[in-house]
């Protein structure tokens, strides 16, 4: 299914790969965005967050689940 | 025998993450809601904390919770938390691992095994599908301006909404007679609404998934660069559409805000072109660029590029 | 001969992956079976039971599954509660006189909204003890609130959920009536409109 790489191409990407540039990394977005996710749970958690909705989460507010 | 192996694989993991969502049995078995230490973390589906069984906090609930504290903090735990979800999974968590999905999907089954007539999607569903984003705005607005009324940030879309609640909130309120001499009109609506979304759930195909999940809006926004997902193999693909027409959900591509990556469109594609791609960092797609590719199509959908 | 082999290999291994397949599929079911067998470990080791079998003294044997800490016609269990005042009371301390205890926390709308009620209650009865037992918030947060609001009640705070533990409930607000020989009368979880009502029919009840 794959095509066969023609010449031009194998130059294009050794040429890529001389030169490190962000396309030859190819970091995909989903990990960008998951490692900023760590950083910012890992924030919140310090900020007490995760007590925070501990709290709520086993001391339910019963307006707050439409129970009323 | 393959497709269905495909099909069970996808309603196994449905009921075993249902099931893992309310791990906590002596919850169930006294009908109240406990302090698990697992209620910290924030579980993927939409699955409200008010059901006994409850072992993690809904994300939606939390993040409206958060959003409308009087302490002012801005909400990281809860943004990482979905940002995390959405990164890994996008929308395939609606389609794999939420129950309320599950139970809609189960609705449909026994809406069609009753005779009941079915509405198919078209461009009433699609228009309707903006609703969702409403909602998701109704999330992240409600709270705040609520706060700066009146003091309170009550957490509107939980309050007013979510069936999902409503659904633990029966079971909670038929097994507690404290709550029963006090529930008055709020509870009226909410089960009212609970009602109507059942009862939709037979004729229309995950009605609350299309038309008012804000968690579903949310997650849609990863489902191009998330790393679980179905993508499209553009050298395979003839255009021919087969997939979008016979996906019960309201997406004009595969893979696209609307589709919850339940695979069924890749049965319906005759050139083998939808692959499920777990991808890992450096591997290339199976002929897929980055930027997707306009597809070849017939219908009148060239002018949308997601 | 060699074509026999060649076949009955063919055949064998579609056979072995369909039964690969199959092997893999038990055990991931049996795996899921053990994890979920294993789930009332992870219950009993939560650190706050909900259905405490502890018995208060002088109480008759609770049946756990049905009723939680306080039962109406069951004498109301005791607690410590540490006032926002910087003393301690027990609840056993309030005997003598009707007592509404309630739970509530600040962001908890439905415990806002039926203080005004709880104050009509105290004003109307004034020999009726109103005691607002804050769940889980700092005493910073509970003493700005009692600032910015005029309530003549007893506020009491409970940060570590300690008082919480005698009077398990799923939900906030949750507002015990207990007459004077210590005993609940009414049990109210949740609110709603004209709680007022509701709450001085179960007060005169209390008294009578």
């Amino acid at each position: 299914m794959r095509r066969m790489a023609t010449n031009n191409e194998n130059r294009s990407e050794n040429r890529a790969a001389a030169s490190p540039s962000k396309r030859s990394l190819r970091v995909p977005a989903w990990a960008v965005v998951l490692a900023a996710a760590a950083v910012l749970i890992a924030f919140g958690v310090m900020q007490g967050d995760a007590l925070d909705v501990w709290r709520k989460a086993s001391l339910i507010c019963y307006e707050c689940i439409g129970i009323g | 025998m393959k497709n269905f192996i495909a099909r069970t694989k996808r309603r196994f993991i449905q009921l075993l993450t249902a099931l893992l969502y309310n791990l906590d049995f002596q919850g169930i078995a006294t009908m109240t809601v406990n302090r698990a230490p697992s209620k910290a973390a924030c579980i993927p589906g939409l699955h409200c904390y008010s059901c006994p069984g409850a072992v993690g906090a809904c994300p939606i609930g939390a993040l409206q919770q958060a959003l409308g504290a009087s302490t002012l903090k801005l909400p990281f735990y809860m943004a990482g938390c979905l940002l995390a979800f959405g990164a890994l999974f996008g929308r395939t968590i609606c389609g794999w691992a939420c129950p309320f999905g599950f139970i809609q999907d189960m609705l449909d089954k026994l809406g069609r095994l009753l005779h009941v007539p079915q509405v198919r999607k078209g461009a009433w569903s699609r228009r309707l599908g903006l609703l969702k984003y409403v909602m998701l705005a109704l999330v992240i607005v409600g709270p705040v301006v609520m706060l700066a009324i009146d003091g309170i940030g009550s957490p509107l879309f939980c309050s007013y909404v979510c069936p999902a609640g409503t659904l633990a909130g029966v079971v909670l309120v038929s097994a507690t007679p404290e709550l029963q001499s006090v529930v008055g009109m709020l509870f009226g609506w909410k089960t009212f609404v609970l009602a109507a979304i059942v009862f939709g759930a037979m004729a229309v195909y995950r009605p609350f998934c299309r038309f008012l999940c804000p968690l579903g809006a949310l997650y849609g926004f990863f489902n191009r660069f998330c790393a679980l997902r179905y993508v499209v193999d553009q050298n395979a693909c003839t255009g021919c559409n087969a997939c979008v027409q016979m996906c019960r959900m309201d997406v004009k591509h595969v893979g696209d805000r609307e589709c919850i990556e339940c695979g069924e469109c890749k049965k319906a594609c005759a050139h083998g072109a939808i692959w499920f791609s777990v991808e890992l960092p450096g591997s290339k797609r199976l002929g897929a660029s980055d930027a997707p590719a306009p597809v070849k199509n017939a219908s009148s959908d060239r002018d949308e590029r997601p | 001969m060699m074509k026999s082999r060649i076949v009955e290999t063919a055949a064998s291994s579609g056979e072995s992956r369909s039964r690969m397949r199959r092997t893999a599929g038990l055990a991931a079911s049996a795996f899921a079976a053990c994890a979920l067998a294993s789930v009332p470990l992870m219950g009993c080791q939560s650190e706050e039971p909900a259905a405490p079998e502890v018995q208060q003294d002088g109480q008759t044997a609770i049946d756990s599954t049905k009723m939680r800490g306080a039962a109406e016609g069951h004498p109301a269990p005791d607690a410590v509660l540490e006032l926002l005042d910087g003393s301690t009371k027990s609840i056993a301390d309030y005997q003598g006189g009707v007592t509404v205890l309630s739970f509530w926390a600040t962001w908890c709308p439905y415990c806002i909204k039926e203080m005004p009620d709880l104050q009509k209650v105290k004003e109307n009865y004034p020999e009726t003890n109103v005691v607002l037992v804050n769940c889980g918030e700092e005493e910073g947060l509970v003493s700005d609130f009692v600032a910015q609001h005029d309530y003549g009640f007893d506020w009491a705070l409970d940060l570590d959920f300690d008082a919480q533990r005698a009077y398990p409930t799923s939900g906030i607000p949750y507002t015990v009536v207990i007459d004077a020989e210590g005993v609940v009368t009414k049990i109210f979880a949740g609110s709603g409109p004209d709680m007022y009502s509701k709450f001085e029919q179960a007060v005169k009840e209390a008294a009578a």
